[in-house]
């Protein structure tokens, strides 16, 4: 809100105001003598005044701090003022009209009234303040306004004043309230317009699509980049996982591959199944009270373990495709001597990130293979749903490795030494 | 040695001092006289602190006393033709900045009140006895809130709702309530609910209860009708008998004043206590 226009007008006239109501009783003996009786009370003297001469305080608000303490009154004949010593500054309704220093005579005295009327009863609050007297000249005019106020009297000019000059602050701030308005509305307007325009003309989405090739080749780069990395770290994981448990490992990736469909349907069921199992579990434990201990252990140790699960069941299906691939390749010579689990991570996690790495390479040719694109997408998050289901269920099935699903062997079959080896459970 | 000594007591000195200057404590009191309302809708919002609340003296509308860090929070006291809007606004930081906070509001006798309370963390102290209650909300957060109606609703109320999250939540001689319904629920914690007091017509009261120690106080003569929808929890029928589905109180057909309590409860326990008389606490 913006200072009023006549700041340095206002504290005048509400000090001359009441520099008025003062001298008031002066003016009057300066008058030839009016048949009015000599005893007739002053017009305005609140500290001697019976309460009964005092208007009704409807609302006040009283707040003291540190660096404050202010009054605000809500008076029966409609008006309000505010009378505060804020900061080293005497101010009524906001203007600067003296100052003080904290801690002297008029802080100390002004403090003890608001302390005063904040226990006080509301129907004691105006004889309360109309008390207060300044104990020194600088808090006179505080004095003076308080006591006019509450009296009912004066200030009538000051107010109507104050009156116009709100009004054409008042009509000043509507009319520039509206024109930001009427730019904001018109600004908004555009925006929107514009943004449809493009829209109708094809400049966003879909139809700048089609004409910028370098962007869906860039895009799609990042994409394969990215996908390189996932590989990276997959096959990270994957020799950590075959360097300290390896024998683990191989059981999970054969019970994958020797008992597929059944490692599905359990990963299936396991799926369907964790949630309510944890929140199962929290319950049994949480209403038993030798539970309780185990739910600290329960609630961050199941999800963690769950999720352990799902890598190390797709790290073996991984092995385990890996491990076909080279089967097959063995049966035509050369790759017998890379046949080792290394090399069954480095070929299985390929051949699992390989269409995603197709799609994303399709990617780059933008809309015009849109169709292939979303299909081989499709089929990624397929396969990959598929390979973690079923890595979930030969972990369950094989408990982690230690209970292998064994290969099936043919009845008379001519296993080699060395294959029968590699068949071995 | 003598300078390092003395700068390590003035370190210590303004280490000490450092929280006491960095809060600038402030009252704020703000009181309205009655005129002519015939209706008062009260909204209190408040985060953290103490809170009290009393019926104020005859002739007020409301009087509140704030008392708060004025670095950390703003108050809030805004009154619009028979709105009162309470509050306390925070800054992010409030770490500990609460503690000074406190609330004194006192509500005017004469007025048909609508009140709204929500309250966060802290505690509250809530007497509501002697004021003319038409609709009550009372949500509280992670506090120890004690409710009471130490003297009777004027008004015959509609509902009373309470919201309790994790608290210990005492309500005293809520018979004083004279609300047609009273709506409970409650989160975790430990719940009393003393239903003693100058009974003026029947109640209804729902309980939903979610994990914890519910227990309901009833004073001997009232017309007690339990029913109870429990998953693992315990429930402890004193001086009820099973008829149907629900448990009745011996005098139930012939009570002047009947209590119809549903409960919706799941994992901890539900104890019915019996006092004699209005069971002034």
């Amino acid at each position: 809100m913006p200072a009023f226009p006549s700041d340095l007008r206002r504290p005048g006239l509400i000090g001359l105001a009441a520099l008025l109501f003062q001298t008031a009783p002066l003016a009057g003996q300066a008058t030839p003598p009016a048949p009015t009786p000599p005893a007739a009370p002053p017009a305005v003297a609140p500290a001697a005044a019976p309460q009964a001469s005092l208007q009704r305080i409807l609302s006040s608000e009283i707040s003291i701090s540190r660096t404050e303490a202010e009054l605000e009154l809500g008076l029966a004949d409609g008006r309000s003022l505010e009378l505060a010593l804020r900061n080293g500054r005497i101010e009524v309704d906001g203007d600067e009209i003296g100052t003080y220093r904290r801690g002297d005579a008029l802080d100390r005295s002004w403090r003890e009234l608001l302390s005063r009327a904040m226990d006080a009863h509301s129907d004691e609050l105006p004889a309360l303040l109309a008390a207060w007297t300044s104990p020194d000249a600088s808090g006179a005019t505080l004095d003076s306004t308080l006591d006019a106020a509450l009296a009912g009297t004066g200030l009538t000019g000051g107010v109507t004043g104050r009156l116009d000059e709100l009004q054409d602050d008042i009509s000043s701030q509507v009319d520039r309230i509206r024109s930001e308005v009427e730019r904001e509305v018109r600004r908004e307007l555009e925006s929107k317009l514009r943004s449809e325009l493009r829209q109708e003309m094809g400049f966003n989405g879909r139809g700048a699509a089609w004409t910028r090739p370098f962007r869906n080749i860039m895009k799609g780069v990042g994409n394969i980049i990215g996908t390189l990395a996932l590989y990276a770290v997959l096959v990270g994981l994957g020799f950590a996982a075959v360097f300290f448990g390896r024998k683990y490992l191989e059981g999970v990736s054969d019970t994958a591959r020797y008992a597929t469909l059944r490692s599905w349907a359990v990963g299936l069921a396991a799926s369907f199944l964790v949630v309510p199992v944890f929140v199962l579990g929290v319950i049994v434990l949480a209403v038993s009270i030798v539970g309780i201990p185990a739910l600290l252990a329960w609630v961050p140790l199941f999800p963690l373990a769950f999720v352990l699960a799902l890598v190390f069941g797709y790290l073996a299906v991984g092995h385990a495709a890996g491990e076909a691939l080279a089967e097959r390749r063995f049966y035509g010579g050369e790759w017998f001597k890379h046949a080792n689990s290394y090399y069954y991570i480095l070929t299985g996690m390929a051949l699992l990130q390989g269409l995603h790495l197709a799609a994303h390479v399709v990617e780059m040719a933008g809309p015009w293979l849109r169709i292939i694109y979303g299909l081989l997408v499709f089929l990624t998050i397929a396969l990959t749903w598929l390979v973690l289901t079923i890595g979930l269920g030969a972990v369950l099935i094989s408990r982690g490795g230690t209970r292998p699903v064994a290969a099936p062997v043919a009845a008379g079959a001519d296993v080699g030494s060395e294959f029968a080896e590699e068949s071995r459970v | 040695m003598f300078e390092r000594r003395t700068g390590l007591i003035v370190g210590l000195l303004l280490v000490a001092c450092a929280p006491a200057a960095a809060q600038d404590i402030r009252t704020l009191t703000s009181l309205r006289q009655r005129q002519g309302e015939e209706r008062l809708e009260v909204d209190v919002e408040y985060g953290a602190g103490r809170l009290s609340l009393e019926p104020a003296a005859r002739g007020l509308l409301y009087r509140a006393t704030m008392r708060y860090d004025a670095n950390a929070f703003r108050p809030v006291i805004e009154y619009r033709s028979g709105h009162l809007e309470l509050g306390m606004k925070g800054s992010r930081n409030l770490r500990g900045k609460h503690r000074a906070s406190r609330l004194q509001l006192a509500l005017g006798p004469d007025v048909p009140l609508d009140l709204s309370i929500s309250f966060g963390a802290g505690q509250a102290d809530l007497e509501l006895g002697g004021l003319r209650l038409r609709e009550a909300d009372i949500s509280t957060g992670a506090s120890e809130t004690s409710l009471r109606f130490s003297r009777p609703n004027a008004e015959r109320g509609r509902s009373l709702r309470l919201h309790v999250g994790a608290a210990e939540f005492h309500a005293y001689q809520l018979g004083n309530a004279n609300f047609e319904r009273v709506e409970f629920e409650g989160g975790v914690g430990d719940i009393l609910l003393d239903f003693t007091g100058d009974w003026r017509g029947d109640m209804a009261a729902n309980i939903d209860m979610g994990l914890g120690a519910l227990t309901l106080r009833l004073p001997h003569g009232l017309g007690v009708r339990v029913t109870k929808d429990t998953f693992l929890s315990s429930f402890t029928a004193h001086g009820l008998v099973k008829r149907g589905e629900s448990y009745y109180s011996e005098n139930w057909d012939s009570a002047r004043h009947r209590l119809t309590i549903n409960i919706d409860a799941a994992l901890g326990s539900i104890d019915i206590t019996w006092v004699a008389g209005d069971g002034a606490v």
